[in-house]
């Protein structure tokens, strides 16, 4: 039996399955990469191991026995520390508290030995090559600062198994040095270190083996050296191709939207693009490359530091939503549930809050009118909902994702920009938006879309932008269009320029 | 929950309130039936107009997601503008115009507190309750007498009857919340602020102009409390400085029995006014069998723990229907 064994290992979240029946092995002392796309069950899995999540069915064995694990504290008894994604630390304690916050050194099982406190933590850091003290407050450093004191957290549990979950995520190149050889040290110390990341070049740099999983089922494990990338990325991938085709059919116009050199510190850079009249632009891009950044400065919800947003000849710079909706351009959230929908309000409330000025008459709001649209969008978009009283937050979330889109509409954009058109939606409501979107594109509509679902992108889409660390490093045209090629971009493996690639 | 409990709690959500306050009543009723003749609820409802008035506004506050604590303050600073301004010899529509005003200026300042400097609603207008205090110490000291000389004007607000019968604060009272509910209902003003109480981010991603909607609604409710401080005025012939101290909870509670969520997003216009005038009847109606004020606060805490509790077993029939 191997060092560390996960047995059928699944986990449901509200009824779908994150990971079904996943089992795999991982011997002592190796470096061992978990990859997949987006959505593939890699966070899920190590959330199990890690005792964040609790697995619905399966069994997970260390160094033979059979563990049950129920809690963070539970796995750090098994020797099991994680170093999560999401940072979990307190900006207003100093980086010592925050790594020893688990178990404070104490003088006569009262005081906290502060000294004792610092002492360890600065000598942790020590072996980091950090910049900053064990004195200084969380909030005072940067997001990769921070991100290094997550990891020196997960060391101070001095546990024997390590769990990085795209730890490089935030990380600069020279940080990304430190942990490449903070990790050989730890493996010279026999630990054994559980990697995830987006980054196919730090797997091949840093694993032994890596275990590939794809919609939350194992494919399989290989030796890293063993493997091409190129075969690697088909694993994570593993559909055919040709069972998707792009139903936008219809030939783009002219260029309706051009975005020049955007640039925002430490998020995205040299951003240029052009958007044509009736295309449907897809946007492609692992979690935290900041693509959503990017469209949100046409909405104008983020600002640019520098850099120009061109809209039919004209340099708009949008400092607010309001603003870019007066100049035509429509927003539809990632986020329904916080930023989209007005839980508390009737349908016909939500779809019209944002143009009560222009269909008011003096104060009052012409209900007459506020019912023509209602009927309107209604009709083409097959709504459905008891009244138009009826509270939104009752629908089911095609609807509202329908109301959302008429709200956009409604307002009277000639760009759309939709993120995550089907993000947790059925699949009837998901075609009917998909030919929402085509129809809309056929009209003359110019439309973004950003969605973690790369089939729909190529399914849906003339042209696809892939996004890697806040830059663009492809425009993908339709007859180039394949996962592969997609997601090769977007984890800086290759750029690809209208058939260049380099 | 079944079908048969929501059309149940639709239902309490608009007449619950009533409900209550019709109870009270046949309780009064029966332990000293006098408390329950018209003349008696007619000076119930008269009194309940100024902290109703205020409630009205206080309820835009609370439905944005917001708190004014400052009301009682800006009460007593109008309730001393006007009087001074009658008392330096002004015209009685000058001295409301000017109490408005100035009213309408601390509103401006509470919203620009809490929008642009960021500054949460309750220390913003915990802080502003203690400066227009202060600023109405100094620009008057102590009570003014307003004579029958300053007063003839005024004191039609209180002693004055519309159509010959019905006294003029309730006349205010109802009309003030018929405006209430048809803007709260009907314009873009009212959506506006049920749009930035129930869902603050997506207001902002929408494109409202949220921070606009604050300042208004912080200038509505300041403008309320300065009518109300204008008719408390007139019905005790003096502008005192410290006229609405403790005020704001009086509005507060009407807005909380009225049936409006403390979360935002979900007001109730007439509930808010039954709220004012159930809190006014219970401690007169003690007043009247001879309970002290001790007791009559105590009264006022027993209804509001028992009106907050039905909408906990609502909360939790909602959870364990799911």
């Amino acid at each position: 039996m191997a060092y560390i064994e996960l047995k059928n290992i699944t986990k449901t979240f509200y009824g779908v399955k994150a990971l079904d029946n996943v089992s795999m092995s991982i011997e002592r002392g190796e470096v061992h990469a978990v990859c997949g796309e987006n959505g593939a069950g890699k966070s899920t899995i190590m959330k199990i191991l890690g005792g964040m999540y609790f697995a619905d069915g399966g069994d997970v064995y260390i160094d033979g026995n059979k563990c049950s694990i129920h809690s963070v504290s539970d796995a750090l008894k098994y020797g099991v520390s994680v170093v999560y994604q999401e940072l979990n630390l307190m900006p207003d304690l100093t980086v010592a508290e925050n790594i020893y916050l688990h178990s404070l050194p104490r003088k006569a099982k009262i005081v906290v030995d502060k000294a004792a406190m610092n002492k360890n933590a600065q000598a942790l850091l020590g072996e980091m090559d950090v910049r900053f003290k064990a004195t200084d407050f969380i909030g005072m450093l940067s997001v990769s600062e921070q991100q290094m004191v997550e990891i020196a957290k997960a060391l101070s549990h001095n546990a024997d198994i390590i769990v990085m979950d795209e730890p490089t995520a935030s990380l600069n190149d020279k940080e990304v040095e430190t942990l490449y050889k903070l990790i050989e040290k730890l493996k010279k110390q026999n630990k054994t270190i559980i990697y995830i990341s987006h980054r196919l070049k730090e797997i091949f740099d840093l694993s032994d083996r890596l275990t590939i999983l794809r919609d939350g089922t194992y494919v399989g494990t290989y030796v890293t050296k063993d493997i091409t990338q190129s075969k690697m990325v088909e694993y994570m991938v593993g559909r055919e191709v040709s069972e998707f085709y792009s139903t936008a059919d219809h030939e783009p116009g002219e260029v309706v939207l051009e975005v020049k050199n955007l640039y925002k510190e430490g998020i995205y850079k040299d951003v240029s693009f052009k958007l044509h009249k009736g295309e449907l632009l897809g946007v492609a891009g692992l979690m935290g490359c900041f693509r959503e950044d990017i469209v949100k400065t046409i909405y104008g919800l983020v600002q640019a530091d520098s850099g120009d947003i061109i809209l039919n000849g004209e340099r708009i710079n949008p400092k607010n939503p309001l603003d870019a909706i007066a100049h035509g351009i429509g927003f539809v959230t990632e986020d329904r549930k916080q930023a989209g929908i007005f839980g508390l309000m009737s349908v016909r409330e939500n779809i019209t809050i944002n143009i009560l000025d222009k269909i008011k008459k003096i104060f009052w709001i012409k209900a007459s009118e506020e019912q023509t649209i209602l009927a309107d969008y209604t009709k083409k978009m097959n709504m459905k909902y008891r009244g138009y009283h009826q509270k939104i937050n009752s629908l089911s979330g095609g609807n509202q994702q329908k109301f959302l889109l008429a709200r956009a509409l409604a307002s009277g954009c000639d760009v759309l920009i939709m993120l995550e058109p089907t993000r947790g939606i059925d699949v009837g409501a998901k075609a009917e938006i998909y030919a929402l979107l085509e129809d809309l594109a056929k009209q003359g509509m110019a439309i973004i879309i950003i969605s973690s679902d790369l089939p729909e992108i190529i399914a849906n889409c003339h042209r696809t932008l892939a996004v890697f660390q806040g830059k663009i490093t492809g425009d993908i045209s339709r007859e180039e269009m394949e996962e592969a090629l997609i997601l090769q971009c977007a984890t800086g493996n290759k750029t690809h320029f209208g058939g260049e690639e380099e | 929950m079944s079908q048969r409990a929501k059309k149940f709690w639709r239902i309490w959500d608009n007449v619950g309130i009533l409900c209550i306050l019709l109870v009270i009543m046949a309780v009064y009723g029966i332990l000293e039936p006098q408390i329950v003749n018209p003349t008696q609820l007619v000076t119930a409802l008269k009194r309940s107009a100024v902290s109703g008035i205020a409630a009205a506004g206080m309820m835009y506050a609370v439905c944005a997601g917001g708190f004014d604590l400052s009301v009682g303050s800006i009460l007593s600073l109008t309730s001393c503008v006007i009087a001074v301004q009658l008392t330096s010899g002004r015209g009685t529509v000058f001295s409301i115009m000017m109490a408005l005003a100035v009213a309408a200026l601390c509103g401006v300042i509470n919203g620009i507190l809490i929008t642009k400097l960021k500054i949460q609603a309750f220390v913003a207008t915990l802080a502003t309750q203690l400066a227009f205090a202060g600023v109405t110490l100094v620009y008057c000291n102590k009570a003014i007498q307003l004579t029958s000389k300053y007063n003839a004007g005024l004191k039609f607000f209180s002693t004055g009857k519309f159509l010959g019968i019905i006294p003029l604060p309730i006349v205010l009272l109802v009309v003030t919340y018929i405006i209430s509910y048809l803007v709260y209902t009907y314009t873009a003003f009212g959506a506006k602020v049920r749009a930035v109480g129930s869902n603050e981010q997506a207001a902002r991603t929408t494109g409202i102009k949220v921070d606009r909607t604050f300042i208004l609604v912080f200038v509505v409710t300041a403008v309320s409390a300065a009518l109300a401080g204008i008719l408390n005025t007139a019905q005790v012939s003096t502008g005192n400085p410290t006229l609405g101290d403790g005020f704001e909870l009086d509005a507060i509670t009407a807005v909380v029995l009225g049936g409006t969520a403390l979360a935002g997003g979900k007001g109730n216009v007439f509930g808010t006014m039954v709220g004012a005038i159930l809190v006014t009847f219970v401690k007169m109606g003690l007043n009247i069998m001879g309970v002290g004020e001790a007791y009559q606060k105590m009264a006022v805490a027993v209804v509001l723990v028992f009106a907050l509790t039905i909408s906990g077993i609502r909360i939790i029939m909602q959870r364990g229907g799911k």
